[in-house]
């Protein structure tokens, strides 16, 4: 509670100082002299080595004087002399040959906004050329012309639209989002081609001025958590936001809570399906992962391929992933419950079995289960970081550690082995990576109060678990909502995908929309 | 003995760090019904560290009720 | 961000039936089986039907103040100081039933299944995780109720399912072997837990929000009578499968749960039974400690209820583990001791209450 306060502060303190400097920056207008422009240009730009400026002279007697400025890095190198261009659009409209060319012709035409072959923009003030040049413009000042020329040629290598990795399925569009935030907005749109997809774009931060763009489809999102969405948007204005997962974490109405309160996805496919269903998405121009807000616990159990395929075969698919889930999170608690205080609830032959053994192990169930845990997570960290050469040696090497060594060794008995791959394998059966790291955390706190006090310490630690997501909420939405409020109809949803046909139906029917009524 | 003081000890500093937390202004009478509970519940603790059986909740409901408990119990039970 | 507190019509049915039915379920068999024997679910029955009276008088008193609890409303009709006569009594007499129902909770767990575990340490938690709960306010409450009583009727239901081949209908037989009397009695003793806690519930039910179109008191008088056929269906099974031997135990499904035996695999299963047991104390703690909280901060004009959660529950806590010397003690008590105090302590001021808000026209 302090911190967050403390953080509340922070922001606003940050907000004065910003609304300060706005007020006190000065917009120097360019001046007429060509060299003036050029040595301010200089200044700010010094130690830029990147930035070219190159001088050209034009018209009769070649006179009149112009300078090109742009960042070659980040300009496609081949357009470099847009002046030419410029010069060349004016002869063909205007003017006899080049030469005859002077800055009266010049700016006339460009003031009126004639038609050229490229989209330029006029500027006026030494900020505007500043931030021009850093976006991938080249700009053009002309001796005694106070305004100057930026055209857009902003060229950066880019992946091309590929198949995201993480998020694979067997059917459906294989496309990917890029790091291009106006290539995403474009996958996005010629998806839904409806007036009713609202995108608002906005300029965050000070220093990476990155493009942060929100949608919603008008008509499907809920007004409440629409407005609890812009007002916390509103409020991120100087924050260096890198990826859109910063925004999860400054949005999240429970930093602490180990679940998360957001979906991402690399697919536009499921972007435009959440859409559909009342979400608000946000992009981040330099980051392919689209966040999806509002996130429902029941929601992390869904992949797009649940949609492309078969009805039945679906159902038994995601009853599986719950299954999975809950699997992951209590399974190694459990087994120390059950093998330590109520042996009686396992059936007397696998009993047996376990006692054999476990016959001589040196530690408890549960120093067992930590260390089996701790190798388990320590070789999913570590594979992360592989270089491809070395990645199947390593997997041998855990698979040899982890499971024959320790047994033999008498570190841990076949039966924790098992227990212990088959919570690792759960875990990753849950689409969404982020909702898996909450089982991965909360595993451990159980299998402490499991071994401590058995059956009664794992119900209590069950109701805590409960207790924190019935009261957690995602942009003013309960999070727990088709289990916690019982809906039936969506409850319905949360084990079996229903027919298309009925979903296709559900859009246009209110009481059926998870997003109705939030209680 | 010793583990009855140990929990006693936990419980209270549970509870003055959840006291600590909420921050809202206190007013008078809140504090003076905050109070009273806190010295019934000392009252209490003394009895459960030393395990005796004193006077309390249940003989104080006892004093007017349990003839006419124990009267009607004779009654259904002849 | 924090809205006024309210909750749906369907949610106040759940609140409702997870108090009237989450924990008696599971207690109630052993007291009524010893004192009424075969008799018992006519006990019940007739216990039952009465208390549709209580609940009619409750619901009356909510359509007349929707907004208002049942010590503001009393407050309101008799005057501050006789109120307050009234209310503290019955302050004390919840503390006393909440401290009964943690002790019979933790008594269960000491005698059966975990015996060298002290006692404080299950009233300790199961009141830390209740003081949270209430903390956390009526909302996240019901969302949370909603499945945990699924799955308490869930797990009864599969006991019974699971003794199929052990239902000796003969068992039932002679219904009633020592007159009428102890039949009475059973429903003497069914007056005081669970049926007197409906009055209780008065303190929940201003959090209502009501929607007009859907019908709300019907369901709550058929949640009640599904209560009474709920609890006269266990004790109909829980004398066919264990039969005379019943009548001595204190907790009959447990001893069900222990019989069940389907293949080699699913055995020795009580454990089940203990779980449910620990949910269903639960949710009656849980809401238990939210009515002594709003009855406390009402009474005494408290503006922080959230401050006040922790020392009650930490009242309560001392007192399940003061109050009595041996789980003897505790049986007398809830059997002998509780009609009667709530009798005289909870029925008798509501009767005085209801009377008195019929000669009052209700002011805007």
């Amino acid at each position: 509670m302090r911190l967050r306060r403390h953080w509340q502060k922070q922001v606003q303190q940050n907000q004065k100082d910003s609304n300060n400097s706005n007020a006190n920056k000065e917009k120097t207008d360019l001046s007429t002299d060509l060299k003036k422009n050029e040595t301010a240009l200089k200044d700010i730009f010094v130690d830029c080595q990147d930035i070219v400026y190159h001088t050209y002279q034009f018209s009769k007697e070649f006179k009149e004087q112009a300078l090109v400025v742009f960042c070659e890095t980040i300009v496609q190198n081949e357009k470099a002399n847009l002046l030419k261009e410029v010069m060349q659009d004016l002869v063909t409209h205007e003017v006899g040959p080049a030469t005859e060319i002077d800055l009266f012709d010049v700016k006339r035409f460009f003031i009126k906004h004639g038609v050229s072959s490229r989209a330029f923009e006029l500027v006026e003030t030494q900020e505007e050329v500043r931030d021009k040049i850093l976006e991938g413009h080249i700009v053009i000042l002309f001796h005694n012309w106070n305004k100057a020329l930026a055209f857009d040629v902003f060229s950066v290598e880019k992946r091309p639209v590929g198949e995201p990795q993480n998020e694979v399925s067997i059917i459906g569009p294989r496309e990917g989002t890029i790091e291009n935030l106006t290539k995403n907005i474009g996958l996005i749109r010629s998806r839904l081609k409806t007036e009713k997809l609202k995108f608002t774009i906005k300029n965050l931060g000070n220093n990476t001025k990155a493009k942060a763009a929100y949608a919603y489809l008008e008509g499907s999102v809920p007004e409440d958590t629409l407005k609890e969405f812009k007002k916390k948007f509103e409020k991120v204005n100087e924050e260096e936001i890198l990826e859109t997962s910063y925004f999860a974490e400054l949005f999240e109405d429970s930093t602490f809570s180990p679940f998360p309160q957001y979906r991402t996805t690399e697919r536009p496919d499921v972007a435009v399906s959440a859409l559909l269903e009342g979400k608000i998405i946000a992009l981040l121009d330099g980051t392919p992962t689209i966040l999806i807000c509002p996130g429902l616990f029941t929601e992390f159990f869904q992949s797009p391929s649940d949609y492309y395929q078969r009805t039945i075969f679906s159902s038994l698919i995601r009853s599986l992933r719950i299954i999975g889930f809950i699997i992951s999170l209590t399974l190694p608690s459990i087994y120390i419950a059950l093998s330590t205080f109520h042996s009686e609830l396992i059936p007397t032959v696998l009993l047996m079995a376990i006692l054999d053994t476990r016959e001589g192990m040196p530690f408890p169930a549960l120093v067992e289960a930590l260390i089996m845990i701790f190798f388990f997570e320590l070789l999913q960290e570590a594979g992360l970081r592989l270089p491809r050469p070395i990645g199947s040696a390593v997997s041998i090497v855990g698979a040899l550690v982890i499971g024959d060594a320790a047994i033999n060794a008498g570190i841990a008995s076949p039966m924790m082995v098992v227990v212990v791959a088959l919570t690792g394998i759960a875990s990753f059966s849950i689409p969404q990576y982020d909702f898996g790291t909450s089982a991965r955390i909360l595993r451990i706190p159980l299998m402490f109060a499991a071994a401590v006090l058995g059956g009664f310490g794992l119900m209590i630690g069950f109701l805590l678990i409960y207790l924190h997501l019935a009261g957690l909420r995602s942009l003013g939405q309960p999070y727990f909502a088709p289990l916690g409020p019982i809906r039936r109809g969506v409850l319905y949803e949360f084990l079996f995908r229903s027919p298309l046909s009925i979903q296709l139906r559900r859009h246009q029917r209110d009481d059926l929309s998870p997003n109705s009524k939030s209680k | 003995m010793t583990e009855p003081i140990i929990v006693i000890v936990i419980v209270y500093l549970f509870l003055g760090y959840c006291r600590l937390l909420d921050r809202t202004k206190h007013q008078r009478r809140e504090n003076v019904i905050y109070i009273g509970a806190l010295l019934l519940s000392f009252y209490l603790s003394f009895l459960f560290i030393t395990g005796t059986d004193g006077f309390n909740l249940n003989d104080l409901l006892d004093w007017p009720f349990e003839m006419p408990a124990r009267g009607i119990l004779k009654f259904f039970t002849s | 961000m924090r809205k006024v507190e309210a909750v749906g019509n369907w949610q106040m049915i759940i609140l409702f039936q997870a108090f009237i039915t989450g924990s008696s379920i599971l207690n109630i068999q052993g007291p009524l089986i010893g004192i009424a024997q075969n008799g018992a679910w006519i006990s019940i029955l007739i216990i039952n039907a009465f208390s549709f009276f209580i609940l009619a008088l409750i619901l009356r008193l909510h359509e007349r103040y929707p907004d208002e609890s049942y010590i503001q409303y009393s407050k309101k009709l008799l005057g501050k100081p006789l109120a307050l006569i009234l209310g503290v009594p019955l302050l004390l007499l919840l503390f006393h039933f909440n401290a009964n129902i943690t002790y019979g909770m933790g008594q269960f767990f000491t005698t059966s299944m975990m015996k060298e575990t002290p006692l404080y340490v299950f009233h300790f938690l199961i009141l830390m995780v209740a003081g949270l709960t209430v903390r956390s306010g009526v909302e996240v409450m019901a969302r949370m109720f909603n499945g945990l009583l699924f799955f308490v009727l869930f797990i009864i239901l599969l006991i019974f399912l699971l003794n199929i081949t052990h239902y000796h209908p003969k068992f039932l037989f002679p219904v009633v072997p020592n007159g009428w009397k102890p039949i009475l009695h059973g429903a003497y003793v069914g007056f005081g837990f669970p049926y007197m806690d409906i009055m209780y519930f008065a303190m929940i039910l201003p959090f209502l929000k009501r929607e007009k179109d859907k019908p709300f008191k019907r369901w709550m008088y058929a949640g009640l009578l599904f209560n009474g056929l709920i609890l006269a269906f266990t004790i109909v099974a829980s004398l066919m499968i264990l039969g005379p031997i019943a009548m001595s135990e204190k907790f009959p499904i447990y001893q069900a749960a222990r019989i069940i035996e389907i293949g080699e695999i699913i055995q020795r299963v009580e454990s089940v039974f203990g779980m449910a047991l620990i949910i269903g104390s639960y949710m009656k703690i849980t809401m238990m400690l939210f009515i002594i909280n709003e009855v406390m901060t009402q009474l005494f004009n408290l503006s922080d209820k959230r401050a006040f959660v922790f020392p009650n529950a930490l009242l309560v806590f001392l007192f399940s583990l003061t109050m009595y010397e041996n789980e003897v003690e505790l049986g007398e008590s809830g059997s002998i001791m509780e009609t009667i105090l709530a009798f005289f302590l909870a029925f008798v001021p509501l009767v005085i209450v209801t009377i008195r808000s019929l000669f009052t026209n209700k002011s805007s």
